[in-house]
C-alpha cells in the first residue's frame, strides 16, 4: 500500500507564553518550527500501518518555504521512505484552497491508495485542506479519524472516528480514501537518534511550479478564496460579572457578591434515613431522565 | 440589485430538539442578515422532525429549506453534502454558516471543496464591513491572535462558528417562516459506519461529560473516594473534585472544577462534601440540575442545589448507589412514586431557571 501523508511546518506557539502580542507576524517572534502536532499523529499512524501491513511506501509531502525541509525530516525519521517539498516564490500567499490544490496535483502524480492529513494546522486552524485534495483526486473522504486499521482484503479500511462528547465510532471504507486525521491515541513515537542521522542523508524530493504544471491563476493569492485582512492580538470576550441589585441593603449586596450572585432557589431537601433519602432522589432522577443518560 | 440575498444556517437537532449550538447560530446569523438586509434561510438537515420548523422561525429564521429525505443513520455527510450543495449551487445565498461541532466540522470543508468556494472556520466573531463584505474573525496561532479573514470568492461562502459564542436570541413566538420542501435522492456513501463506540465516562473530558459526580472535602479520605466512584460508575458519570480533594491527594488535579480548574455545565451535577465556596460554584453553577450532599444543612452549595441532602455521605451515598442498582430502568411502580414526587417539585419549583 502506498500512503501519502501531507504534512506543514507551523510556528510552535504551544510554548508561546508571554509573546509579544502586539506584533502580529510570526517572524518577529521568533518561534521555533516544528511540524503540525495534527500531522504528526497522521504520519505516525502511516508508519504503523506499514509496520503492520508489510510492503508498503509512506511519503510526505509538504508545501513550504526551503525551511520546511526540517519538518520533512522529522517524518523521515519517524519512519517514513520518501519526501517531497514544494517550494516556488510563486506559491507565496496561498490559502488552504489553492495549497490544497497545489499538494492535490503532486499526489495525483504519486499513484497511492491512501491520502492521510492532519484533521487542522496549528497556526491557520481552517481544517479544509484535506477536503478539497480529497475532491480534487476525486476519492472520499473521512475526517476525525483517530485509528486505522487495513481490512483482511487489503482493499478496505476500517478507521474509527471521533465524535461529540468523548464517544468514537468505526467507520468501513474502499481504498483509495483521504483521511484527516485528530490527535487520538496513537502518540507520535520519540526520535532516535540513528534514525534522526540516516534522515538528514536522504534527498528531499523538489517540485516547483512548472513541474506541477499548475497555472498561475491557480496557485499563491490568485488560487486563494480567502484574504486576511487584518491580525491582531486577540480580544477576549469580556466574563460578565454578576453585579447586585444596587436596591438592597449594603449587607446583602456584600453577600450576594461573596456567592457568586448565587440566590436561593426552590429546592427540595432532604433529611432523614438514608435509604428514604436515596429512594426519593433516584425516582426524582428517573422522573427527569436523568438516570443512565447514555 | 434584484439578485436574492439570504444568509444560511444549517440546523442541527438531538433527540427532536434544536441543539443548542443551532439555537445559538440562529441568533448571530439573525444579526449577520439584519446588516446585509439579507433574509436569513434553516436548512434543516433531518427529514423526520416537522415540529422544528415552528422553533426555528421563532429563534430568527425567514425560510426554512426541508429536506425531504435527507440521508439517514450515522455519518451521512457524504451524501447531505452533495444535497446542500446543489442546494446552495440553485439558491446561490451569501454565506452559509455551520456549528463547529463534529458534524460541521466534518461538513463545512467538504461543502467548500465541492463548491470550490471559501471557508474560514471556527470563527468567534461576524461582521459586516462597509463594502458589504462578511468579515470573519477566529482565532489562529494557537489563541495567540485573531485573524480577520473575508471571502474572495464570488461564489457562496462557507463558515464555521465555535459554539458558545454567539448570543441566542430569545425565541418570539409570533414569528412564521416560510418553508420550503426540497426533494431529494440520496445516494450511498462510501464510508459505512460499522459500529459505535459510547464514551467512557472514566477518561471523558469533564466539558464534554454528561453526569458528574464530585467530592470535596468531606469526603475525607481515599476510602470513601472509592464510594464516589460506585456511585459515579451507577450513574455513568465522571469523576471531579474541589479544590479541597484536589489539595489532599483524592482525585487528580485534571479533575479539578472552579475558577482555577475547569468551568462545566452537565445535566447532573452531584456535589459530594462539597460545602460550595465560591470557587468552586464559579466552575459548575450552569450545571442543569444539582444535587447536593453534605452534612451542614448551612452550606451554600444548597442554595444552587435543585435537591440538598442533609446528612453524611458515607451513608448516603452507598444508598443512593443501592437504590439505583435496585431501580431497574422505566420501573412503572417507581414511575408512580416519581410523578408524585415530581408534582411537589412542581408546586415548589415555581423559581427554577
Amino acid at each position: 500500500m502506498n500512503v501519502v501523508v501531507c504534512i506543514k511546518q507551523v510556528p510552535d506557539t504551544e510554548g508561546a507564553i508571554g509573546i509579544d502580542r502586539i506584533r502580529t507576524t510570526t517572524k518577529k517572534w521568533n518561534l521555533p518550527l516544528v511540524v503540525n502536532p495534527y500531522d504528526l499523529f497522521a504520519v505516525e499512524e502511516a508508519v504503523r500501518l506499514k509496520e503492520k501491513s508489510g510492503p508498503s511506501q509512506v511519503t510526505v509531502v509538504s508545501m513550504g518555504p526551503p525551511s520546511a525541509q526540517d519538518a520533512l525530516r522529522h517524518c523521515l525519521a519517524i519512519g517514513a521512505d520518501r519526501g517531497l517539498i514544494l517550494c516556488d516564490e510563486s506559491f507565496d500567499g496561498a490559502d488552504s484552497y489553492a495549497t490544497a490544490i497545489a499538494l492535490a496535483r503532486v499526489i495525483a502524480q504519486l499513484q497511492c491508495d491512501l491520502v492521510l492529513c492532519g484533521q487542522k494546522a496549528l497556526d491557520t486552524e481552517c481544517g479544509q485542506v484535506g477536503a478539497v485534495i480529497a475532491r480534487s483526486l476525486g476519492i472520499p473522504l473521512v475526517s476525525a479519524v483517530v485509528g486505522i486499521e487495513s481490512g483482511d482484503d487489503g482493499k478496505k479500511l476500517r478507521v474509527q472516528r471521533k465524535l461529540d462528547k468523548g464517544a468514537r465510532e468505526i467507520v468501513e471504507v474502499g481504498l483509495p480514501v483521504l483521511l484527516t486525521v485528530e490527535m487520538g491515541s496513537t502518540k507520535p513515537r520519540p526520535l532516535q537518534l540513528r534514525s534522526v542521522l540516516a534522515a538528514k542523508k536522504k534527498v528531499i524530493e523538489e517540485y516547483d511550479l512548472k513541474a506541477l504544471g499548475l497555472s498561475a491563476d491557480e496557485i499563491g493569492p490568485h488560487g486563494s478564496k480567502t484574504e486576511v485582512l487584518s491580525i491582531s492580538p486577540p480580544k477576549p470576550r469580556a466574563t460578565q460579572l454578576f453585579q447586585p441589585d444596587i436596591s438592597l441593603p449594603a449587607a446583602k449586596q456584600l453577600g450576594l457578591l461573596m456567592t457568586g450572585g448565587v440566590t436561593q432557589r426552590e429546592k427540595k431537601l432532604l433529611i432523614g434515613e438514608p435509604e428514604t433519602i436515596a429512594a426519593e432522589l433516584v425516582s426524582f432522577l428517573c422522573e427527569k431522565g436523568l438516570l443512565r443518560i447514555s | 440589485m434584484l439578485e436574492k440575498r439570504a444568509v444560511w444556517v444549517l440546523v442541527e437537532q438531538a433527540g427532536g430538539e434544536l441543539k443548542r449550538a443551532s439555537v445559538e447560530l440562529l441568533g448571530g446569523a439573525r444579526e449577520i442578515a439584519n446588516k446585509l438586509n439579507a433574509e436569513l434561510c434553516a436548512v434543516l438537515a433531518s427529514a423526520s422532525v416537522v415540529e422544528l420548523v415552528e422553533p426555528i422561525a421563532h429563534h430568527g429564521a425567514d425560510k426554512v429549506y426541508f429536506l425531504e429525505s435527507s440521508p439517514q443513520g450515522p455519518y451521512a455527510n457524504e451524501t447531505l453534502a452533495e444535497i446542500l450543495m446543489s442546494l446552495i449551487e440553485e439558491q446561490g445565498p451569501i454565506i452559509v454558516l455551520l456549528a463547529a461541532d463534529s458534524m460541521g466540522q466534518d461538513l463545512a470543508p467538504r461543502l467548500s471543496a465541492g463548491l470550490k468556494t471559501s471557508l474560514v472556520s471556527d470563527c468567534t466573531l461576524l461582521d459586516v464591513g462597509e463594502d458589504g463584505r462578511v468579515l470573519q474573525t477566529k482565532p489562529v496561532y494557537g489563541d495567540n491572535a485573531w485573524a480577520t479573514i473575508t471571502s474572495t470568492s464570488s461564489l457562496s461562502q462557507i463558515a464555521t462558528v465555535k459554539p458558545g459564542t454567539m448570543r441566542a436570541k430569545s425565541p418570539d413566538r409570533t414569528r412564521k417562516a416560510e418553508v420550503i420542501v426540497v426533494a431529494c435522492d440520496a445516494s450511498e456513501p462510501c464510508a459505512k459506519v460499522i459500529d459505535y463506540i459510547p464514551a467512557d465516562p472514566k477518561t471523558v473530558s469533564l466539558e464534554e461529560a454528561e453526569v458528574i459526580v464530585s467530592c470535596g472535602r468531606g469526603v475525607g479520605s481515599s476510602g470513601n473516594v472509592q464510594l464516589i466512584e460506585e456511585l459515579a460508575e451507577v450513574l455513568g458519570g465522571s469523576i471531579a473534585a474541589s479544590r479541597m480533594a484536589v489539595d489532599d491527594g483524592l482525585v487528580p488535579s485534571q479533575r479539578l472544577i472552579g475558577m482555577s480548574g475547569k468551568t462545566v455545565a452537565p445535566r447532573l451535577y452531584i456535589a459530594c462534601g462539597i460545602s460550595g465556596a465560591v470557587h468552586h460554584i464559579m466552575g459548575m453553577r450552569n450545571s442543569d440540575t444539582i444535587v447536593a450532599i453534605n452534612t451542614d444543612r448551612n452550606a451554600p452549595i444548597f442554595q444552587l442545589a435543585k435537591v440538598g441532602i442533609v446528612g453524611d455521605l458515607r451513608e448516603v451515598v452507598p444508598a443512593i448507589t443501592r437504590e439505583i442498582r435496585r431501580v431497574p430502568i422505566n420501573d412503572s411502580g417507581s414511575a408512580d412514586r416519581a410523578e408524585e414526587i415530581l408534582s411537589d417539585f412542581r408546586q415548589s419549583s415555581g423559581g427554577y431557571d
